[in-house]
């Protein structure tokens, strides 16, 4: 197998899901595009260039509430995991192990083994930081983009006010509107049953060569037990 | 191995230059 394709076959599912988020996100703009356009012509306003809308607040708050709610909804289920268990779940670990474990479960400080990360031998702040890495990270993306969504929604809010010759509201106001929650809560909810749907479908269901499902002959009371 | 890192850089590099952006959209106002 050459290099390339060695790559290629290693990389699948990151490379695979990049591409269909980069498609998809053409998509929206394409399709963002002509919705907006559509509107500016009904309010008698000048239609926009696609350079225009993919730098314009209006698209910038459409992408970011969707990856907020996305990131809180694995952080939630990285932290959630930690200390829920769901019995017949492939999405739980053993009930016994609810908690953060032994180090010795977790290969970590002197049960670090020769190939572990080097930080995850260390007993001090940079092992408790690379413990919770993951978890941190994604925390961080959720913040940062619930941020993103809140100074993009508040810009596309007021273009729209000014527009109805109403007051813009500043960046705390907006965060009291109906418009923000709204924008928020209905990922949030989406990405909630998604997630409850993962833990709970998974102990009755399988998808066979799938490591998020239990293997085909586990028993519905097989708990953590991955395929 | 090297495409591995390569391919965990560039999805926080994405993510990264995407939330500096749509901040950046709305800080600007536009």
């Amino acid at each position: 197998m050459s290099g390339v394709r060695r790559a290629l076959r290693d990389n699948g599912l990151g490379l695979a899901f990049g591409a269909l988020f980069l498609l998809s996100l053409l998509g929206q703009a394409i399709s963002g595009l002509f919705q907006y356009n559509d509107q500016q012509v009904e309010y008698g306003a000048e239609q926009v260039s696609f350079l225009q809308y993919v730098t314009s607040s209006s698209f910038a708050v459409d992408v970011a509430e969707n990856w907020q709610s996305e990131y809180l909804q694995f952080f939630l289920y990285i932290f959630g995991t930690v200390w829920l268990v769901q019995r017949g779940s492939s999405e739980s670990k053993d009930i016994e192990k609810i908690g953060t474990e032994s180090d010795e479960d977790q290969l970590a400080g002197e049960h670090a083994r020769a190939d572990s990360p080097k930080w995850a031998r260390y007993q001090d702040w940079r092992g408790e930081l690379f413990s919770r890495s993951l978890g941190i990270v994604m925390g961080t993306i959720f913040v940062l983009s619930w941020g993103a969504q809140s100074v993009a929604g508040w810009a596309a809010y007021n273009t729209e006010q000014l527009g109805n010759r109403e007051d813009p509201v500043t960046w705390l106001g907006y965060l009291g509107e109906p418009e923000f929650w709204n924008r928020t809560l209905q990922n949030w909810q989406s990405e909630m049953l998604a997630v409850g749907s993962m833990a709970v479908l998974g102990i009755y269901l399988r998808q066979r060569g799938s490591p998020e499902s239990k293997p085909v002959g586990a028993a519905h009371a097989d708990t953590g037990e991955t395929g | 191995v090297r495409s591995v890192r390569a391919l965990f850089v560039a999805y926080l590099a994405v993510i990264g230059v995407g939330l500096a952006y749509f901040t950046l959209i709305g800080l600007l106002g536009r």
